[in-house]
């Protein structure tokens, strides 16, 4: 599974508070939203983008849930 | 498994790759071997909780391709590019040493931090003990750091999956207010309370609140604790940061802390851990002292490590 920048925007930005099952998918986005809030570059977007999917490309048979999850972004 | 310093001899001089915890004179005597060790001398075995300062516990384990790295304040930072792509890392650090400070305020801005399985813990002291300090031990050379972390780092073939996860028994009072604090650290005099600034040691004392639960942290769907360490001069001080944009809450009150984490572990009873350790509040405050737990077994720690520093929680990794 890989999400697009959109995606990945949409997940960052939206108010509502995703819940995720995998500890380090959870610490993850958390950060990048932190650090989006402060500084919503589209330069930082990309590297999040890269971020994420690298992280879902690794965990990918133990992401669960987080799948359907994702997949609503 | 709790082991006596001769047996711990025995498995470092049979070359394996071991992880030890215990006091730290007796760590500082072993020989020179493929091991990492920190200081504790809390443990909980498959007996039960135990206090010692004469046994070591010994995790072994079975992987060919590792490598032990030091780090201070000013290198932990490449801990993610020196951790193998697919493998995990245990880092020990000692207990508020500059490294263990930078850590906790900043891996996780660390580059891939989470693309890499990085555990670990805290290292203490006996509690009931002056003169004793926190060590990190590197076993291939003997050195035992006051001041630097210590981390072993594992390799494991492609098809070994490692999972890496937090067992945390307590959860949100639902009823309690959204705190927010103004800037990362460790101590906090204002935040805000429910979007109202006040002082948070006045708040607590106000509200009776119990400071032997934890702030959550509310991370995405981990709950994340942070730990009271002391209230001095109206400032409320904790035993890893708090961080701006994060929303936290009280915890809610545990009736039995003993049941509480037999009725939690229950829940990961098919869970393998090859290595777990949890927190010295949970051991103090739960009196887990000659208490039996059914799973989990390891050190007892002054903060632990899942990716970034976490209190009050047991760290577990599993291989599949």
């Amino acid at each position: 599974m890989q999400l697009s920048v959109s995606q990945v925007q949409t997940l960052l930005c939206d108010n509502e508070n995703h819940q995720f099952s995998q500890l380090g998918l959870s610490l993850l986005v958390t950060r990048l939203k932190r650090e989006f809030s402060k500084e919503p570059s589209d330069t930082l977007l990309q590297r999040s983008t890269q971020e994420i999917n690298g992280f879902l490309k690794k965990y990918e048979k133990v992401l669960g849930k987080d799948h359907s999850l994702l997949s609503t972004l | 498994m709790l082991k006596t310093y001769n047996e711990a001899v025995d498995l470092i001089n049979q070359g394996k790759l071991l992880h030890i915890s215990g006091n730290g004179d007796l760590l500082k005597k072993l020989p020179k071997g493929n091991w990492i060790g920190g200081t504790t001398e809390y443990f909980m075995t498959d007996t039960c909780g135990i206090v010692t300062n004469d046994k070591v516990y010994v995790d072994e384990f079975s992987y060919n391709e590792y490598r032990v790295s030091v780090y201070d304040e000013k290198t932990i930072s490449s801990i993610t590019k020196d951790a193998y792509s697919n493998g995990f890392s245990i880092i020990i650090l000692p207990f508020d040493s500059e490294v263990h400070k930078e850590y906790a305020k900043c891996a996780s801005s660390y580059e891939d931090i989470f693309l890499k399985n990085i555990l670990g813990w805290v290292s203490g002291v006996n509690l009931n003990v002056e003169g004793q300090t926190p060590l990190a031990i590197n076993g291939q050379t003997s050195e035992a750091h006051s001041n630097k972390a210590v981390v072993m780092h594992v390799s494991l073939p492609e098809e070994n999956l490692v999972n890496l996860g937090i067992i945390n028994i307590f959860s949100e009072n639902q009823d309690s207010p959204v705190i927010e604090f103004m800037e990362n650290s460790f101590s906090a005099g204002k935040c805000l309370i429910n979007g109202q600034e006040m002082i948070f040691a006045d708040y607590i004392a106000q509200n009776n609140i119990d400071v032997k639960i934890p702030l959550i942290g509310d991370y995405s769907g981990a709950a994340i604790n942070t730990s009271f360490k002391t209230i001095e001069n109206g400032v409320v001080h904790f035993y890893a940061p708090v961080f701006k944009d994060i929303k936290y809450r009280f915890a809610n009150n545990l009736a039995s802390y003993e049941d509480e984490f037999k009725t939690r572990l229950s829940e990961f009873k098919n869970i393998q851990a090859v290595f777990s350790c949890n927190c010295i509040l949970n051991f103090l405050y739960g009196d887990l002292e000659g208490k039996k737990m059914d799973s989990f077994f390891g050190p007892i720690t002054f903060g632990e490590i899942a990716y970034q520093l976490v209190n009050q929680t047991l760290v577990y990794l599993v291989i599949e």
